[in-house]
């Protein structure tokens, strides 16, 4: 008998079990499948297919720019505000439609889950990958738009790929923890619109930070650790569009800790969650 | 065929499953975070679906899985293919798995069936070239029916073009051990010949299959081996002949063969009716044996009874095969033996076949009492099911031929040529013994 050393041992998982994020490199090439299926998926079926990347967030923007530039009067002397409002709507996609989306990448590939095996974790991955190449797509847009606005890239635009990053990563954290616990508790896939519905109006996503924090004082750097994502969103816009950042740089490390310390959680949660999926999905 | 190269080591492996008692529903979030605040959790029942597993497979072996419905085989093949992990015990793999569990494995039904395939190797680590090399493989041996749609959608496929191409998908991308189960539910004859075909092949190129399949002539045909699982636990290990053989023997545990025909679904005038039918198998040689094999004497008892008077009936049995061709009749008139019966009379009529040439597999039993041609006094189109054992001492390799009867023959091969006849070479003499 040969005596050689297993290619794969399996064993009742102990603990917590280790995060093997190894296994994402080893598994690069399915993640990339996963991903290119997702996007491709996503418009098939559909008559203007990508252009829907564009169209959605221009036409929220739209909305946004006339309820809050118009109506409750903050684009006063702003020529930009759609812009503006269109900057906001892009960090959005990077950090609350990507939850959205990742949140369903268990659910939505139950029949694939419990007929085959492969590491779990290339799913919210390969989700996080589909959804911020829509945002790049949308960033596109965006510079196409900057001269009808007359909006030049100072260097805070150098700055982009920081807030881009620490904004996925958050989403992704957050994503995975509702997609682990979608499994079990199908309410979240109920609670998660109208959270992130509400996340989105209590963050400068169609207004302006300005018009808030000069107001607040105190409350709204209570208001800011509490709401590590519009820190994020705010430098994210601030990034885009010049101008002054009204976030301390203390605001800003805050931020990005956050940003890694959810992302551990959600990775954690998913990984004690994994062992399940197929049992109970 | 197999060597000594260990592929699969299973040690004490063990799966528990949490069930619910009987009566209670899941609970949503908000009431199980109650419920964990109060410190009562809802209570759940321990149910062991496979526990204290441990065998070995080797290279080449192809390795048949066979039980009742829950007796674990399907949580050990997904144990095996890693989508659950294990309550205790471990598994050592020494390849790479390719799995087939159910139809269209690891299928999106969104995606086309090429992206499909595509998808497939992924998952096995494969990369996208290796892929592309064995692409055409695929498709050829999933057929031209689905090489014209590979371009649709998965969801659009029939459940046998779904099987088609899963079972190439997972067949040709060369795992080191490929796990198949019930493949053979869909899918039509040429497909399934073409799939065991392909599996032997796989065992041949020096890799190993486990196999399960309610099919137990598939499984003899097939394995060389074969692991009785019953209970979430190993029954037996060993030849596949001899464990499919205790695994017939158990299915009939208590249960005896035949059975009352009272309540059965008929047609007919009724003037006399069919009360039951017992079978007893004998072996060749007269001593009375549990189970039907292929050649056994077997005899048929019918019990009829009279409601009113019965003159010159016949009585006719016959043997039909799943697609409901008859394949053997006997009958009474044939034999000049009629029944004639005062009302309220009951008789017996018993049926004696001398070598019973079927091969493995389920058969029914129809029966019929009347006067052919002028009246149907009672006909049950489905009177019960005769399965004909794997017998373990047979030779098992007729078993993947497709006939229905294996005949007693010879073969002769005799030396040289035959100068009467002008041909030369060697010449074979089949004669039905």
């Amino acid at each position: 008998m040969t005596e050689t050393k297993p290619l794969i041992l399996v064993r009742p998982p102990h603990g917590l079990a280790a995060l093997n994020i190894h296994e994402l490199v080893q598994y690069w090439e399915l993640v990339r499948t996963f991903a290119q299926k997702e996007i491709l998926l996503r418009y098939r079926q559909t008559a203007l297919g990508v252009v829907w990347v564009v169209l959605q967030p221009l036409l929220t923007s739209a909305i946004a720019s006339f309820v809050f530039g118009k109506i409750a009067g903050f684009a006063q002397g702003d020529s930009a505000f759609f812009l503006r409002a269109f900057a906001g709507q892009i960090a959005w996609t990077v950090f609350g439609l990507s939850i959205f989306k990742i949140s369903t990448c268990l659910v939505g590939n139950s029949a694939m889950l419990s007929k085959v095996f492969f590491p779990r974790l290339t799913l919210p991955v390969a989700s996080t990958v589909a959804a911020q190449m829509d945002t790049l797509v949308a960033l596109a847009a965006f510079v196409l738009l900057m001269p009808f606005f007359h909006v030049v890239p100072t260097l805070a635009f150098l700055t982009l790929p920081l807030w881009f990053g620490a904004l996925a990563v958050m989403a992704l954290g957050v994503g995975m923890m509702a997609a682990a616990l979608m499994v079990s508790y199908r309410d979240v896939q109920f609670v998660l619109p109208v959270w992130l519905n509400s996340l989105m109006v209590f963050s400068p996503v169609q207004w302006p930070l300005a018009k808030m924090a000069g107001k607040l004082g105190g409350l709204g750097t209570l208001y800011l650790v509490g709401n590590p994502a519009a820190i994020l969103i705010e430098g994210f816009r601030w990034s885009l569009m010049g101008g002054t950042l009204l976030i301390a740089p203390w605001q800003v490390a805050y931020a990005a800790l956050m940003s890694v310390v959810i992302l551990f959680v959600g990775l954690l949660i998913f990984r004690m969650q994994e062992r399940r999926f197929a049992d109970v999905i | 065929m197999s060597s000594n190269t260990k592929m699969v080591g299973v040690e004490n492996l063990g799966k528990l499953y949490k069930i619910a008692p009987k009566g209670t529903r899941p609970g949503t979030l908000t009431e199980n975070l109650l419920a964990t605040l109060r410190g009562k959790q809802p209570p759940k029942e321990d149910f062991w679906a496979v526990r204290s597993l441990s065998f070995e497979v080797h290279q080449g072996e192809v390795v048949g899985l066979i039980g009742h419905n829950g007796a674990g085989k399907s949580t050990l093949l997904k144990l095996l293919s890693r989508i659950t992990e294990p309550t205790e015990g471990q598994i050592a793999l020494y390849g790479r798995v390719g799995s087939l569990l159910e139809v269209g494995t690891g299928f999106h039904p969104e995606l086309t069936g090429r992206e499909n395939v595509f998808m497939n190797g992924a998952i096995l680590g494969m990369s996208r070239k290796e892929i592309q090399n064995r692409f055409d493989e695929i498709i050829e041996f999933a057929g031209p029916r689905v090489a014209l749609h590979l371009d649709s959608p998965v969801k659009r496929y029939s459940s046998g073009m779904t099987m088609r191409l899963g079972f190439a998908v997972a067949a040709n991308l060369n795992p080191e051990i490929l796990i198949v189960d019930e493949v053979l539910a869909v899918g039509d004859a040429e497909f399934q010949k073409k799939c065991l075909g392909k599996m032997q092949e796989v065992a041949g190129s020096g890799r190993t299959v486990f196999f399960v399949s309610h099919n137990l002539a598939a499984v003899t045909a097939l394995c060389t081996r074969a692991l009785l699982l019953h209970g979430g636990q190993l029954h037996e290990d060993g030849p596949v002949a001899r464990v499919a053989a205790t695994y017939q023997l158990m299915t009939r545990t208590g249960t005896a063969l035949g059975g009352d025909l009272r309540n059965a679904q008929r047609t007919g005038t009724g003037t006399g009716h069919f009360l039951s039918l017992a079978l007893r198998p004998f072996a060749a040689d007269g001593t009375p044996q549990p189970l039907v094999y292929n050649g056994s004497k077997v005899q048929f008892e019918l019990t009829i009874k009279a409601e009113q008077l019965l003159t010159d009936a016949s009585v006719t049995l016959w043997i039909s095969d799943s697609n409901t061709y008859r394949l053997v009749d006997c009958s009474s008139a044939l034999q000049g033996k009629l029944v004639r019966l005062e009302p309220g009379e009951v008789v017996r009529v018993r049926f004696t076949l001398g070598e019973l040439l079927l091969k493995p597999g389920l058969y029914t039993l129809g029966v019929s009492l009347g006067r052919p041609e002028i009246e149907d006094m009672d006909t049950i189109e489905y009177a019960g099911t005769l399965e004909v054992a794997v017998d373990p001492d047979a030779a098992q390799a007729a078993l993947l031929l497709p006939g229905a009867y294996t005949c007693r023959y010879q073969t002769d091969i005799l030396p040289g040529a035959d100068l009467s006849t002008g041909l030369v070479g060697v010449s074979s003499n089949r004669q039905a013994a």
